[in-house]
């Protein structure tokens, strides 16, 4: 038995592990169906898609952040074949795997702050491996 | 080793207004050549008693409302600086130095003349002499450094990034608003605490000032040797007043308690030679002053 925290994580970009990485999350979701019938007493569902989204604030120390950046900041269109970048969130043991496209990049350059990079995914079709 | 004692501190005060100049206009009927005392529309608090004024004529003409003698040398020319003297109404004489300023007395005031048109005119607050602050019973400085947490996943210690400097502090002075006669503890040339009560309700070209914080003052040390004499240690800094409070309190004196912030860079200096000068060159040594119109100090002989 143990607790995990941030000392406990990492994240992966195509099989390589990012530095300066000062966190992750995950948010997943399962749609809910509504089947309630005519003479039900209660609302009934049935699970319909799983989707899910996330973030991670990547410090801009050398090149840290450039594999998940170069995927939304860049010139030319943003393509399939390109741009998913297979994503591996770990803490501990445990990891989620998924195939994901950025869909956000913020970075702030700011006084009295350190930069680093925002960055926001979304999940491509279902988890690669999940090991809780 | 020795042990300092806050009795060698000291608060000097330099009045500015950063370069904001006010911008207003002299009409004929804001002149007084009687009284010697004139105006312009500037809101309540914006220049004070004691602060050295530049005035500039915006539209190039000559400031000649401003008689010959009162002027530097010369004059007159579309701008010049004088101590200022402004009385309840808002009304300005000029004076030429800064007790003189604080008095306010008719005899001081460098006589004004008529004027018969408008003259647009800038206005700023440029003083270059420090002033002991009087009364100052303790202040504080302190300078903060940011830490900024750049810890990463993984990391099992909090790491942390050098950030900005700030610096704060309080001063806690007698309240006092004028300069007596025998006065033993306010000497005619020292800023009187009223004016930081004055400082922060200038609304328009804000509560800036400079100031010299002197942590070691010269004079014999603890510990020190006759060597160290002149050895000083100061903080040269330029703040902005956010707060002034005062309590009301039977058989309490009124203090005013000032809080303040640093805006750019503290300096920090020390001093642990000598007080010589060392001139470079090696004929015609004489410094110029630069408080004093044609105010020099010549060196008899030197090598």
């Amino acid at each position: 038995m143990a607790f995990f925290s941030g000392r406990d994580g990492s994240l992966y970009a195509d099989g390589v592990k990012l530095a300066r990485v000062s966190n992750w999350s995950l948010s997943s979701t399962v749609e809910a169906l509504e089947v309630t019938d005519l003479g039900d007493d209660s609302r009934d569902y049935t699970p319909g898609l799983k989707a899910a989204t996330g973030t991670a604030s990547i410090f801009y120390y050398d090149d840290a952040p450039v594999p998940l950046l170069q995927h939304v900041i860049k010139t030319g269109p943003v393509t399939d074949a390109t741009d998913k970048v297979a994503l591996s969130l770990r803490w501990g043991d445990k990891k989620i795997d998924v195939n994901a496209i950025m869909t956000s990049a913020a970075l702030t350059c700011q006084v009295g702050a350190v930069m680093q990079a925002d960055i926001g995914f979304s999940v491509c079709g279902d988890y690669s491996d999940v090991v809780l | 080793m020795g042990v300092f004692l806050g009795s060698a501190g000291s608060f000097e005060l330099r009045r500015t207004s950063i370069g904001e100049a006010y911008a207003s206009e002299i009409q004929s009927s804001d002149v007084n050549a009687t009284t010697n005392r004139f105006s312009f529309d500037f809101p309540t608090g914006q220049f004070l008693t004691g602060d050295l004024l530049a005035i500039t004529a915006t539209d190039g003409s000559l400031l000649d409302f401003i008689d010959p003698a009162g002027w530097a040398v010369g004059g007159p020319y579309e701008n010049g600086n004088w101590y200022i003297h402004v009385d309840q109404v808002g009304g300005i004489t000029l004076h030429r130095t800064f007790d003189e300023a604080i008095s306010g007395e008719a005899a001081t005031r460098i006589n004004l003349l008529s004027l018969n048109r408008t003259i647009p005119i800038t206005a700023t607050v440029e003083n270059i002499d420090k002033r002991c602050l009087a009364q100052v019973t303790k202040f504080e400085i302190n300078t903060e450094r940011q830490a900024v947490d750049v810890t990463e996943l993984g990391d099992s210690f909090r790491q942390q990034f050098s950030g900005l400097i700030t610096g704060s502090g309080t001063l806690t002075c007698f309240f006092d608003y004028e300069h007596r006669q025998c006065d033993d503890g306010v000497s005619p040339d020292s800023e009187l605490p009223i004016y930081l009560n004055q400082l922060i309700l200038r609304s328009q070209i804000g509560s800036e000032f400079f100031a010299r914080l002197t942590l070691v003052g010269r004079g014999l040390k603890p510990g020190g040797t006759i060597a160290d004499i002149n050895d000083s240690v100061w903080y040269d800094i330029q703040g902005l007043i956010t707060n002034v409070a005062m309590a009301f309190e039977p058989t309490q004196p009124i203090q005013c308690v000032v809080s303040y912030v640093t805006t750019g860079e503290i300096k920090l200096r020390t001093q642990s030679d000598s007080g010589y000068l060392t001139l470079q060159q090696s004929a015609g040594g004489r410094i110029e002053l630069e408080e004093l119109e044609n105010g020099f100090i010549e060196l008899e002989s030197f090598s």
